[in-house]
Order: C-alpha cells, then sequence, then structure tokens
C-alpha cells in the first residue's frame, strides 16, 4: 500500500512509503502503526487530514488494497 | 459568471492580474483587489529569505476553486479572480492576488475580505519560511482563525 505525507509529515515519514498492511485495516489503525515505526505523534495532531483515493476520509474509514492514502499536516493557508 | 482561481509556479505580475481582472469586469462600476507579500521577517523577528509554498497535486486547486465558488455565491460579484504562487517566493515578491468586480464598491470591498479571510485558512499549502538560520513551517495565526469566524 502506497502512503503519502504532505506538508511537516515529510520531514518524520518521507514524502511517501511502501507499506504491507493486513485487511481490514482503518485509518486509526495504520495512524497508530505508523507513529510507531517512527517514534513520532506528529499524526495525532486531530488536525491532521486524511485522503483516500481523493477523497477526504476519517479515522475509522477502511482501506482497501490498491488504494491511495494520503497524510495531511495541517494547513498553512495560503 | 465565471470566476478565475489559478495556481501559479512563477513569479506573479500584480499588473498582469489586475489587468486580467479589468477585463473580465466589463460593465461594472467598483473593482477590487489585495496583493499578499513575502515578508522579509518572521513573526519572531527573524530574517526570511524566502517562502517555500508546497501543493498537493489536485487539492490545492480544487480548495483555491472551492473559496472563489463560495464568493460567487455569497456577494454580488460580476468577477472573482485569484492567482496564487506555488514554490519558492523571495522576500518581497507577491504570494497572492485576490480581486473582485462589482456594480458597487460594497460587495466588491466585501468578496475580497471574505476571498482573503478563507484563502489564509482554508487553503491547501503548506509554508516553510526559510532563512540563514533555519526553516519553519508556518500556521495560520490565531487572527487569521478570528478573521474567518466572522463569516
Amino acid at each position: 500500500m502506497r502512503i503519502s505525507f504532505y506538508g511537516r509529515l515529510v520531514d518524520v515519514f518521507g514524502s511517501d512509503l511502501q507499506l504491507d498492511v493486513a485487511a481490514p485495516c482503518s485509518i486509526g489503525e495504520l495512524r497508530e502503526r505508523l507513529q510507531a515505526m517512527r517514534s513520532d505523534e506528529g499524526l495525532q495532531d486531530v488536525r491532521v487530514r486524511t485522503c483516500v483515493n481523493g477523497v477526504f476520509v476519517t479515522d475509522s474509514h477502511i482501506v482497501q488494497e490498491g488504494d491511495s492514502i494520503e497524510f495531511l499536516a495541517p494547513v498553512s493557508g495560503g | 459568471m465565471a470566476f478565475t482561481a489559478r495556481l501559479e509556479s512563477n513569479s506573479l505580475s500584480v499588473e498582469r492580474e489586475t489587468a486580467a481582472l479589468v477585463d473580465a469586469s466589463t460593465g461594472t462600476g467598483a473593482i477590487v483587489s489585495f496583493v499578499g507579500l513575502a515578508r522579509p521577517s518572521s513573526e519572531t523577528g527573524e530574517q526570511v529569505d524566502q517562502l517555500v509554498l508546497e501543493v498537493h497535486p489536485s487539492l490545492t486547486q480544487r480548495s483555491l476553486n472551492e473559496i472563489a465558488a463560495a464568493a460567487v455565491r455569497r456577494f454580488a460579484v460580476t468577477a472573482v479572480h485569484v492567482a496564487h504562487r506555488s514554490g519558492v517566493v523571495a522576500a518581497g515578491e507577491p504570494i497572492v492576488f485576490a480581486g473582485a468586480a462589482a456594480e458597487h464598491r460594497r460587495q466588491a470591498f466585501d468578496a475580497v475580505d471574505f476571498l482573503m479571510d478563507h484563502l489564509k485558512t482554508d487553503a491547501i499549502f503548506w509554508k516553510r519560511e526559510e532563512g540563514s538560520e533555519a526553516s519553519r513551517w508556518i500556521e495560520p495565526s490565531a487572527a487569521d482563525r478570528a478573521s474567518r469566524e466572522r463569516w
């Protein structure tokens, strides 16, 4: 599963990474797993938003094989 | 009516954007515009040489469209024109141009005020200030958030 990051999350996770994920897996579970991998709590910020296949989703969303997952750091605005 | 909401990866020309807005404003009585510039120092007083504006491949443009469309729905304007930089912006250079045309000035002023308050908090950009010392990610200020709440 390919996961991309935007904003200051890139400093911790890089702009994207590949992860083997056993389905079914929720976004919330994915966040916890990523946090554990990098010992970083940046993903815990409630303002971090998640996009799956171009649509904003909540932590309860279940990801499927082949989904494009993006974690967006809180925006700076324009 | 149409709006223009554009991402620009090269430098913004205030004259060119103003001319485009004037062209789109035939028959109206009022044109209002705002230009935001990259400040040469941070909130804490450190020198800033450049701003780096990172974007999402599709969501950033979509957010600009949504904000411009919201201004068109809310105010009696005949044209809305937004142009926003992406990439590296040197201190002093224009980052954003936001303008509107209307029959009368009140709607045009209010539409541009609305555009900027929403661009400052809702537009999907991630900005870093870069100076000689370090690089720092920016968040909307308390003032920006308060301004957004006015609407």
